[in-house]
């Protein structure tokens, strides 16, 4: 069908920064579309844009919308993007890359986090206790949470959340156990997290409660942590 | 349109600390569902609020009714379930298309105006028609080349709205917008369009690219002149409600009253 061939010649020559617009009309198109990618991008990513230069960060925009963007919704882009680039190894002279996209889309993924938290109360070791999803922990091998150290190798933890009280995300660099801590936490109860803990460090569970108690107290007051059966859609 | 009467605005994220109710009110609001359907829990308060206050019409941009491939059922199905959830009965998008073969494009690209185009999103209409249990309203898209057409675009979009049933969503700045790029009189397209079929009207704003000699629908800047009247012209032809369409470079909320107050004033002398 010729409309279709159109179509496609059409998305094909607005993905190509090769194909030249022969027309004013098709040439509008192609900055139209280029744009809409640019502005999503470069606003999620606003560290990223500014360490490649522009002519690169069209290259790549351009790779992206050939690769495919799938989500009906544009908010999700740039996490579409973000594996992309690691899918197919772009920028791998810049070893941080794939820890600065993450660390860049965490605030876009944080932000948008739909599920509101209702906590009652004070934390307790009672609670069926599970990391908000509006906070996320990841361990990193760049600095690239400590602008302009992205390219500090080494082993970092970080913790981000939404702060509902001032509406933006958070980041906290935060220790080997306590990551370890969290991560038990997604899939385990808090009980299995303090046995665990307790296998790791070879300390009691009594010892283990002490030192991580004011840790997850301040983490309950803040939201990253919630009780399970209190939280609602 | 049911429920929906007299003068609306679109609902901006950036609105909605300004939105009050004992504060300024459009008569109903439209909304970009695609925007709103994964809304962030720290917006939802406000934002069920405010739609509490007013009626609401949701004008998508990823149905992509034009674009030759199935309808993406995936895509109806959460579309469904959020305007079932709100209650929101008008359901808008375009007569364009923005994906195929699964890539997104993000913008609202150009139909082929033929007899085979008619047919393929007429028979799209019918299916997303059925399957969201509500009417579909389309818009009539800027266009800025024609893929192919073995008929005139007015004819296109009378033949589209009478095979498929679709409502029309008269959009008087692209209609202007179209008129000035491909030389015809906007004034001859209404007379000449079937207004039986409109459900609302749209104004927005359009900038003049020099570079590329083309005029521009950006929804970025305020509504000109040339788009006021020929918003009195259309009101002068059908009574249906209108609104204004502001995407980019969003003013404050008390600018687009401003601007609501001038629309205001249009509608009044047109129907005098």
């Amino acid at each position: 069908m010729q409309e279709y061939r159109l179509q496609k010649k059409l998305l094909s020559m607005a993905f190509d920064s090769e194909k030249v617009a022969k027309s004013k009309g098709k040439k509008a198109y192609k900055f139209l579309v280029y744009y809409r990618f640019f502005e999503v991008l470069s606003n999620a990513y606003p560290i990223f844009f500014t360490l490649v230069n522009r002519a690169r960060f069209e290259k790549i925009i351009y790779k992206f919308m050939r690769y495919g963007a799938k989500s009906n919704v544009m908010w999700k882009v740039p996490n579409e993007f973000r594996k992309f680039v690691k899918k197919q190894k772009h920028f791998r002279e810049f070893k941080f890359i794939d820890d600065l996209l993450w660390f860049e889309w965490s605030e876009v993924a944080l932000m948008m986090q739909t599920k509101k938290l209702q906590q009652e109360g004070d934390f307790s070791w009672d609670h069926s206790c599970v990391m908000s999803s509006s906070a996320s922990i990841k361990k990193l091998r760049y600095r690239v949470f400590d602008a302009p150290h992205y390219t500090q190798n080494g082993e970092f933890f970080l913790l981000a959340y939404y702060d509902r009280a001032q509406s933006r995300v958070f980041y906290r660099e935060i220790s080997q156990l306590l990551y370890l801590f969290l991560k038990i936490l997604k899939k385990r109860n808090l009980m299995e997290a303090v046995v665990f803990m307790s296998e790791q460090t070879s300390e009691d569970a009594v010892a283990v409660k002490a030192f991580f108690e004011p840790t997850l107290n301040e983490l309950w007051s803040i939201g990253v942590l919630q009780n399970l059966t209190r939280s609602t859609v | 349109m049911k429920n929906i009467q007299g003068l609306g605005l679109g609902l901006r994220r950036e609105f909605l600390r300004e939105v009050h109710s004992d504060g300024f009110l459009p008569d109903w609001w439209e909304i970009a569902p695609e925007n709103w359907m994964d809304m962030p829990f720290h917006y939802r308060e406000k934002f069920e609020e405010i739609l509490s206050l007013r009626p609401v019409v949701a004008h998508g941009l990823s149905l992509s009714i034009g674009s030759l491939e199935p309808v993406d059922r995936a895509f109806l199905k959460k579309m469904k379930r959020f305007l079932d959830g709100y209650g929101i009965e008008n359901y808008s998008d375009h007569l364009s298309f923005t994906a195929l073969n699964g890539s997104q494009s993000y913008e609202l690209l150009p139909l082929s105006m033929t007899k085979k185009m008619v047919l393929h999103v007429s028979d799209k209409i019918k299916e997303v028609r059925d399957f969201m249990q509500r009417d579909l309203i389309l818009e009539i898209a800027t266009y800025y080349y024609v893929p192919m057409a073995d008929m005139r675009e007015v004819d296109f979009i009378n033949e589209v709205m009478h095979q498929s049933g679709a409502k029309l969503l008269l959009d008087v700045n692209n209609i202007y917008v179209n008129s000035k790029n491909h030389d015809f009189s906007p004034h001859k397209f209404l007379q000449e369009l079937d207004l039986t079929y409109a459900a609302y009207i749209h104004v927005a704003g359009h900038y003049e690219d020099k570079e590329l000699g083309l005029i521009i629908d950006s929804h970025g800047t305020s509504v000109r002149d040339e788009v006021w009247s020929l918003l009195g012209d259309s009101l002068r032809k059908i009574d249906v409600p209108v609104m204004i369409e502001r995407d980019n470079y969003v003013p404050d909320y008390e600018a687009m009253h401003q601007e609501y107050l001038v629309m205001q004033k249009v509608v009044r002398d047109a129907r005098v």
